[in-house]
C-alpha cells in the first residue's frame, strides 16, 4: 500500500467515530427540516419549499469543514495523544501535508455533495410517501452559482489550514479572530487611503461620501470599467494565488513544527 | 560506512538554549546488539536517543543511522527505527484500529508475532488503547516494535511501571526479539532489571560517552571482594556496605571473587570517569 493511501487510511481510522456522528447530525437536521416544512405546506397550506438542500448546504460545507480541517491539522501537530506518532510516521511532510490538505479540499466538499444529494433521494421519496409533498431531489449543479460557492470555501479553508498549523491552542477561535483583524485593518488602511487619496485631490474639508459624489458620472464610469478590467485579476488571486500560498506557507508551517516542536 | 556499524557519532554537539549538553561526542553502535544507555539524571540519555531518531538535530558534527542522516527524517529510515518513548499517550481506540492505522507504514509487521508477544505480556487486545495502565499501554507499544521487525528499536526507560513479573516479561521477550540484524538501545536507571540483558554498556556522563564497551572487558579484568577493615587506597574502588567494604581489585590469574554488578560498574566508571 502506498504511503499516501495509508496515510489518508489513518486519517479515516482516527475520524471515523466523529464523522458517523457528524452524518448522523446532517440526516437528522435534513429530515427533521423536511418533516417540518412538510407538515406546515400540509396543514397550513402553504405551498412547499423545495430549496431546504440548497439552504443547508452552505453551513454545513463551511462550519462542518472548517471544523475538520482545524481537527485534521491541530490534533495530529499539536496533541499529545497523536504528536509522537505523527512524527515518527514513515512519511515525507509533504505527503503528510498533502494527505489532509486534499482531505480537508477536496475529499470533503465530494463526499458531502454526494451525501446530500443520497440523503435526499432517501428522505424525499419517504416524506413524499406521508405527506404527497412534491420531491425535491438534491441536485447541486442546479443551485446558483454552487462552484462559486466551492471556491470560497477553497479560500476560507486554506485560511483555516494555515490557522490550524500556527496556533497551538483553540486554533478556530484564534484564526478566525486573527481573520476578523487582519480584514478589519485591511478595510481601515484602505479607507485611509481613499481618505488620503480625496484630500490630495479636492483638498481639505471635503468628506469622503461627498466627494465621491462628485465625481463625473463619466470619470466613474471610467473609473469601473477599469476596476471590471482587473476582476479577473482580483479573482485569480482570491480564488487560487491566496489559498495556495497560504496552503504552501502552512506546509512549511508544518514542517517547522516537525523539526522543532513537536518533539 | 561499515556494514556492521547501525549509527556512528562523530564530533557532535547538541545544547538546549544556553544550556550545553555535548559537545564533540563520538561513538558507534554495531548491529546486533542490545545497547545499555546509562547516565546520571540529566546526562543527556533522553536527548542522545531523540538525536539517533531524528526527533532533535545536532548542531554541530555528524551523525548517521544505517548510513543516512536522521535529520533528514526520510521515510526509508524512520520505517526502520521504532522509538519508545517514556511517555506515550495511546489514542481513544481498539487494538485492532491502531494495528490497521500504522501497520501499512511498517512493511515487515509480523502479526503473528504481535499476537504472540500480546499473549505473553497478557494483554487483553479487545480494551481500548487509552484505558489501559501505564504499563500495558508499554508492554503494548513494545509488542508492537518489536513486531514491527525494525531494525533500530531506542527504548526510553521502558520498565518504568511495568511490574515484577512484567520485567521479567520484558526481558525473555526483547531477548527472543533480538537478531543479528537488529540493535536496540535501552535507555534506563534501573540498571539491576536489565542486568541480564544489555550488553555492550554506554555510559554518559557530563556531555561524554565515558565508557562504551562489553561487560565481559571488566568482569575479566576486575574482581569484587567484600573484606572487613578499611582497605585504604590500596584498591580501585572500595565502598561502604552492610559487615564491611566491599572492594574492586584487578583480577589476578586464576582468582576467584564475587563478579561486578551492572550498578556498582556504573557507579566505579562515572566515580573515575570511564577509567580504571
Amino acid at each position: 500500500m502506498s504511503r499516501f493511501i495509508a496515510l489518508v487510511k489513518r486519517e479515516w481510522i482516527i475520524g471515523r467515530r466523529d464523522l458517523v456522528i457528524y452524518a448522523a447530525v446532517i440526516i437528522l437536521v435534513l429530515l427533521g427540516n423536511e418533516t417540518l416544512q412538510s407538515i406546515i405546506a400540509r396543514y397550513a397550506g402553504t405551498p412547499f419549499p423545495q430549496e431546504v438542500y440548497g439552504t443547508l448546504f452552505p453551513p454545513f460545507l463551511f462550519v462542518g469543514g472548517i471544523i475538520i480541517t482545524v481537527a485534521l491539522f491541530a490534533d495530529d501537530l499539536f496533541k499529545k495523544e497523536n504528536q509522537h506518532t505523527f512524527l515518527m510516521l514513515p512519511a515525507t511532510n509533504g505527503e503528510k501535508f498533502l494527505s489532509k490538505s486534499l482531505l480537508a479540499m477536496v475529499a470533503y466538499p465530494v463526499v458531502l455533495t454526494v451525501f446530500f444529494v443520497l440523503s435526499s433521494l432517501v428522505i424525499e421519496p419517504s416524506l413524499y410517501l406521508i405527506f404527497k409533498n412534491p420531491a425535491a431531489i438534491f441536485n447541486p449543479f442546479a443551485m446558483p452559482a454552487f462552484f462559486t460557492l466551492i471556491a470560497r470555501y477553497w479560500v476560507i479553508n486554506s485560511i483555516f489550514v494555515l490557522g490550524s498549523t500556527l496556533f497551538r491552542k483553540m486554533a478556530l477561535v484564534k484564526t478566525a479572530l486573527a481573520f476578523t483583524i487582519v480584514v478589519l485593518l485591511s478595510v481601515a488602511i484602505g479607507f485611509l487611503f481613499l481618505r488620503l487619496f480625496v484630500t490630495i485631490r479636492m483638498g481639505r474639508g471635503i468628506g469622503l461620501f461627498e466627494a465621491l459624489a462628485r465625481v463625473e458620472r463619466e470619470r466613474l464610469d471610467a473609473m469601473m470599467g477599469a476596476i471590471q478590467t482587473w476582476k479577473v485579476a482580483g479573482q485569480l488571486l482570491n480564488y487560487l494565488i491566496i489559498p495556495i500560498v497560504l496552503q504552501i506557507t502552512a506546509y512549511f508551517r508544518l514542517t517547522e513544527v516537525e523539526a522543532t516542536d513537536a518533539v | 560506512m561499515d556494514h556492521y556499524r547501525v549509527a556512528e557519532v562523530d564530533g557532535l554537539s547538541f545544547s538546549y538554549k544556553h544550556t550545553p549538553l555535548f559537545k564533540d561526542l563520538s561513538f558507534s553502535l554495531e548491529r546486533g546488539n542490545i545497547y545499555g544507555l546509562l547516565g546520571k539524571n540529566g546526562a543527556g540519555k533522553s536527548t542522545l536517543l531523540k538525536l539517533l531518531g531524528g526527533q532533535l538535530f545536532a548542531q554541530g558534527g555528524t551523525l548517521s543511522v544505517m548510513g543516512e542522516n536522521p535529520q533528514r527524517r526520510t521515510p526509508s529510515l524512520l520505517g526502520e527505527i521504532f522509538y519508545l518513548s517514556e511517555e506515550f499517550p495511546l489514542p481513544r481506540m481498539k487494538s485492532q484500529q491502531y494495528l490497521a492505522m500504522l501497520t501499512p507504514f511498517y512493511g515487515r509487521f509480523d502479526h503473528e508475532r504481535f499476537a504472540q508477544y500480546a499473549a505473553e505480556f497478557d494483554l487483553d487486545l479487545l480494551q481500548r488503547l487509552d484505558q489501559m495502565s501505564l504499563g500495558q499501554k508499554k508492554k503494548y507499544l513494545l509488542a508492537f516494535g518489536l513486531a514491527s521487525n525494525c531494525r533500530l528499536l531506542i527504548m526510553d526507560e521502558p520498565t518504568n511501571g511495568l511490574d515484577i513479573p512484567s520485567k521479567r516479561q520484558f526481558r525473555q521477550i526483547v531477548a527472543s526479539a533480538m537478531s543479528e540484524e537488529r540493535t536496540f538501545v535501552i535507555s534506563t536507571h534501573q540498571v539491576r532489571d536489565m542486568e541480564a540483558l544489555i550488553d555492550p554498556i554506554i555510559i554518559l556522563d557530563q556531555g561524554r560517552v565515558i565508557f562504551n564497551e562489553g561487560l565481559d572487558t571488566l568482569t575479566d579484568a576486575y574482581v569484587m571482594d567484600l573484606v572487613s577493615v578499611d582497605p585504604g587506597d590500596d584498591v580501585l574502588y572500595k565502598e561502604k556496605v552492610l559487615g564491611g567494604w566491599m572492594v574492586l581489585r584487578s583480577r589476578a590469574q586464576g582468582q576467584s571473587g564475587q563478579s561486578l554488578d551492572l550498578e556498582t560498574i556504573f557507579n566505579i566508571l562515572v566515580e573515575k570517569g570511564g577509567r580504571l
